[in-house]
C-alpha cells in the first residue's frame, strides 16, 4: 500500500470510528488500559477508536456468533485494529469473562491441535496467522492477517505487551486434570460449560439431553474421551437416564447395547460411543471399536479417586 | 420487485446468452444448445474475481438476473475482518462490474453493520472504486427497518426488514459460507440475517437461549422462516477460503477449496456448500426447513451441478 492510500485508509477509519456505536465508553477503562499503545514496537499504528460491546451487543461487535462466548460466561470485549505503513493489519480482541474458568474454557475452544504452546498468561497457543492466551478471567486473542514474519512480530510483541500487564494466580479448573495426560494430543483439552462446547465437539443431539453445565473432552489421535460432572449423584444419575431414553430412539445411533450403568452404540460414522454414570459424573469414551475400551473410563474413574 | 424467473423461461434463454463472455472459449468449456439445465455453476480458481464472473456466465450470464435499468442491492458477508470470516471483495468487484455491464441504473451495497466493518474486510475500497454507494442503515433506528409478516412462519411471524432494501427491484445474496459455532454452518441462508433489523435478529436467539436448549433448532428454523419473505434473484457464494473452526468470527482454521458458486437457489447451494465442510445436507437444520418450506432443492441427486476449474 502507497503512504497515500495508507494515510486515506487511517483518516476513514479514524473517522469513521469517531461514529462507531461500539466506541468506548468508561465501563470499558481496565479493558482500555491493556491495549498496545500505537508505537509497540514502531511498526503498528491504532486505528480508530477502540470497538467495545456488553452483555448481547458482542452479537453485533462479532457480527454473529455470540452464543458460544455466553455459554462461557461473556461479560465485556475491547476490539482495537493496528495497521503497518505497507498496509497489513492486525485485530487485537481482549474478552473479559465471568470468572478464570470461563476464560479458560473459551481459550481450550478457540485454540487448536496444531499450535505452538508460547509463554503468556497463564497459557497460550500460536496457531498459523494468530495468537490465543488467557489470563484470569481475561482472554486475548491477536489476529494477523497473515502469516508473514512482520505480521508474526506484531502479534507477539501486542501479545507480550497485554501479558505483562496481567497476573496469572489461577491454574485450570480441576476437573481437566482428571483426564489421562498420556498419549493427550497437543492442547488436546477442551474445558465447556453447556451443550453449545460439546455441539461442537461431537453431535450428541442439538438439545441439552446431558444437562451439561461443567465438563472437560480430551482428544487423542484415535478416540476422545469426555467427562461431565453434576453437583450431586442424584443429578448425574437423572441426566445419564435422560440422555439414555434420547440415544436410544435417536436415529442417528445404532447398536444400542444397555448395561449396569453403562451403555454402548454406533454413531453414524461406525464410532463407537460407551456411556457411563459413575457417582456425580458422566464418562464417555468414543473412537474405533479397536481403540476404546472399558479401561478407557476405567482409568479416569482412577483419576476421580475414588 | 420484477418479475421472477422460472426454470422454463430459464432454460428457454440461458442457451442464447451463455457465451463465452472474457475467457478464452480454450480454457471453458461451453454450456450447450440451452438443453442443459444448470442448478449450481461452480468455478475452482485461485482467481476468485475471474471465478464469479464465469460462474456467472454459465449460469447463463448476468442479463439472466439483472436487466437493463435494474436497481440491484448487493448483500455481502463482511464479518469479523478476520480471514476466512467474510465474503472477498474480489467476488464483490466482479458482481459490481457485472451488474454495470448488464446496465443496471442503480447499484448499492446495503445492510445495517457498521462502516468499520466493510472497511476491514475490505469492501469499502472496492465500493468506492467501483463508484457505487454503500448504504449502511443505522442498527439502533428501528424506524428504519420495515416490519413484514411471516405467513409461514414457524418461529417467528413477523420480519423487520431493512427499508432501504425496498427501494431496489433485484437483490443479490454474496454470502461466505463458512463454519458457525452456534449451528455448525453459515451461508446463503444465514447471510440474509444481513436484511433483518438486528433486534429482531435476537429474538432468533430468544431472551433466555441459554438456558433453552431448544435454541439451535429455533435459530435454524427461524433463519428458514426468514427466507421465506426475501426473494434473492441470485447468489454468488464465496467458497474460496473459509473457517472451519471458531466460525463465524473466527481466527479459526481454515478451508481452501477456491469455489464460487452461482445459482438462484439457496438451498441447493447450502446444501452444496455443507458437503465442503463434511456435513450432509440433512445435518444443516436450516437447510431442512428452508426445503420444507419449499424454498429449494436439498437433495444434490436432483440439483444439476456444473463445475469446472481454470
Amino acid at each position: 500500500m502507497n503512504p497515500m492510500k495508507y494515510k486515506i485508509i487511517s483518516l476513514i477509519l479514524l473517522v469513521t470510528g469517531a461514529i462507531s456505536p461500539f466506541q468506548a465508553q468508561d465501563t470499558y477503562h481496565t479493558l482500555e488500559m491493556l491495549l498496545p499503545p500505537a508505537d509497540v514496537d514502531g511498526e503498528w499504528q491504532v486505528i480508530g477508536p477502540a470497538e467495545c460491546a456488553e452483555g448481547q451487543d458482542l452479537f453485533l461487535l462479532i457480527n454473529g456468533g455470540a452464543e458460544i462466548y455466553h455459554e462461557y460466561g461473556f461479560i465485556k470485549a475491547i476490539y482495537q485494529t493496528y495497521i503497518a505503513e505497507n498496509g497489513k493489519s492486525i485485530n487485537l480482541e481482549i474478552y473479559e469473562m465471568s470468572e478464570p474458568s470461563s476464560a479458560y474454557g473459551m481459550y481450550t475452544f478457540k485454540s487448536g491441535h496444531k499450535g505452538k504452546t508460547v509463554a503468556l498468561g497463564c497459557q497460550g497457543v500460536l496457531e498459523s496467522y494468530y495468537l490465543n492466551f488467557w489470563a484470569d478471567k481475561y482472554l486475548i486473542t491477536v489476529v494477523g492477517m497473515d502469516s508473514s514474519d512482520m505480521v508474526l512480530k506484531g502479534i507477539f510483541n501486542m501479545a507480550h505487551y497485554i501479558s505483562d500487564r496481567l497476573t496469572c494466580q489461577v491454574s485450570p479448573p480441576a476437573l481437566t486434570r482428571l483426564i489421562p495426560g498420556e498419549d493427550l494430543m497437543r492442547n488436546g483439552i477442551t474445558y465447556i460449560k453447556g451443550n453449545l462446547g460439546l455441539f461442537n465437539q461431537y453431535l450428541f443431539d442439538r438439545k441439552n439431553i446431558f444437562g451439561l453445565r461443567e465438563g472437560v473432552i480430551g482428544k487423542y489421535s484415535d478416540h476422545t474421551l469426555m467427562l461431565f460432572q453434576y453437583p450431586s449423584e442424584e443429578e448425574a444419575l437423572r441426566w445419564y437416564l435422560n440422555a439414555k431414553e434420547k440415544l436410544k430412539s435417536s436415529a442417528t445411533f445404532t447398536d444400542f447395547i444397555d448395561q449396569k450403568n453403562q451403555f454402548e452404540m454406533k454413531g453414524d460414522h461406525s464410532e463407537k460411543v460407551i456411556v457411563k454414570h459413575y457417582r456425580r459424573w458422566i464418562l464417555i469414551a468414543i473412537g474405533d471399536e479397536r481403540a476404546i475400551t472399558d479401561s478407557d473410563l476405567d482409568q479416569i474413574q482412577k483419576n476421580l479417586g475414588l | 420487485m420484477g418479475k421472477k424467473i422460472t426454470r422454463r423461461s430459464f432454460i428457454k434463454t440461458s442457451g442464447a446468452i451463455g457465451v463465452n463472455a472474457f475467457l478464452g472459449s480454450t480454457v471453458i468449456p461451453e454450456i450447450g444448445s440451452g438443453s442443459e439445465k444448470i442448478d449450481i455453476a461452480i468455478v475452482k480458481s485461485k482467481d476468485y474475481f475471474n471465478a464469479a464472473r464465469e460462474a456467472v456466465r454459465l449460469m447463463g450470464g448476468i442479463q439472466m438476473y439483472v436487466p437493463e435499468n435494474a436497481k440491484v442491492a448487493l448483500l455481502p458477508n463482511p464479518g469479523s475482518g478476520n480471514p476466512g470470516s467474510y465474503t472477498k471483495p474480489e467476488i464483490l468487484r466482479a458482481a459490481i462490474q457485472m451488474c454495470k455491464e448488464a446496465g443496471a441504473a442503480q447499484i448499492a451495497v446495503i445492510g445495517w453493520l457498521p462502516m468499520r466493518d466493510w472497511i476491514k474486510c475490505g469492501s469499502k475500497r472496492v465500493i468506492d472504486e467501483e463508484g457505487i454507494d454503500l448504504i449502511i442503515t443505522d442498527l439502533r433506528d428501528e424506524s428504519q427497518f420495515m416490519r413484514v409478516p411471516v405467513p409461514k412462519g414457524v418461529g417467528i411471524k413477523e420480519a423487520r426488514l431493512l427499508k432501504t432494501h425496498f427501494k431496489f427491484d433485484r437483490l443479490i445474496d454474496l454470502p461466505i459460507t463458512k463454519e458457525h459455532s452456534g449451528n455448525k454452518y453459515s451461508g446463503a441462508l444465514k447471510n440474509m440475517m444481513g436484511m433483518n433489523s438486528p433486534k429482531s435478529c435476537q429474538t432468533f436467539h430468544r431472551s433466555n437461549w441459554v438456558f433453552n436448549t431448544d435454541d439451535i433448532e429455533f435459530l435454524e428454523q427461524c433463519i428458514a422462516d426468514l427466507n421465506t419473505v426475501i426473494r434473492v434473484d441470485l447468489c454468488i457464494a464465496d467458497a474460496t477460503e473459509f473457517l472451519i473452526t471458531n466460525g463465524p468470527s473466527g481466527p479459526g482454521k481454515l478451508s481452501r477449496p477456491q469455489k464460487v458458486l452461482v445459482g438462484t437457489d439457496r438451498v441447493a447451494i447450502d446444501a452444496y456448500c455443507a458437503t465442503l465442510f463434511g456435513l450432509n445436507p440433512q445435518d444443516v437444520i436450516a437447510v431442512k426447513r428452508a426445503y420444507a418450506h419449499g424454498l429449494g432443492e436439498m437433495d444434490l441427486s436432483k440439483i444439476n451441478i456444473k463445475e469446472i476449474e481454470f
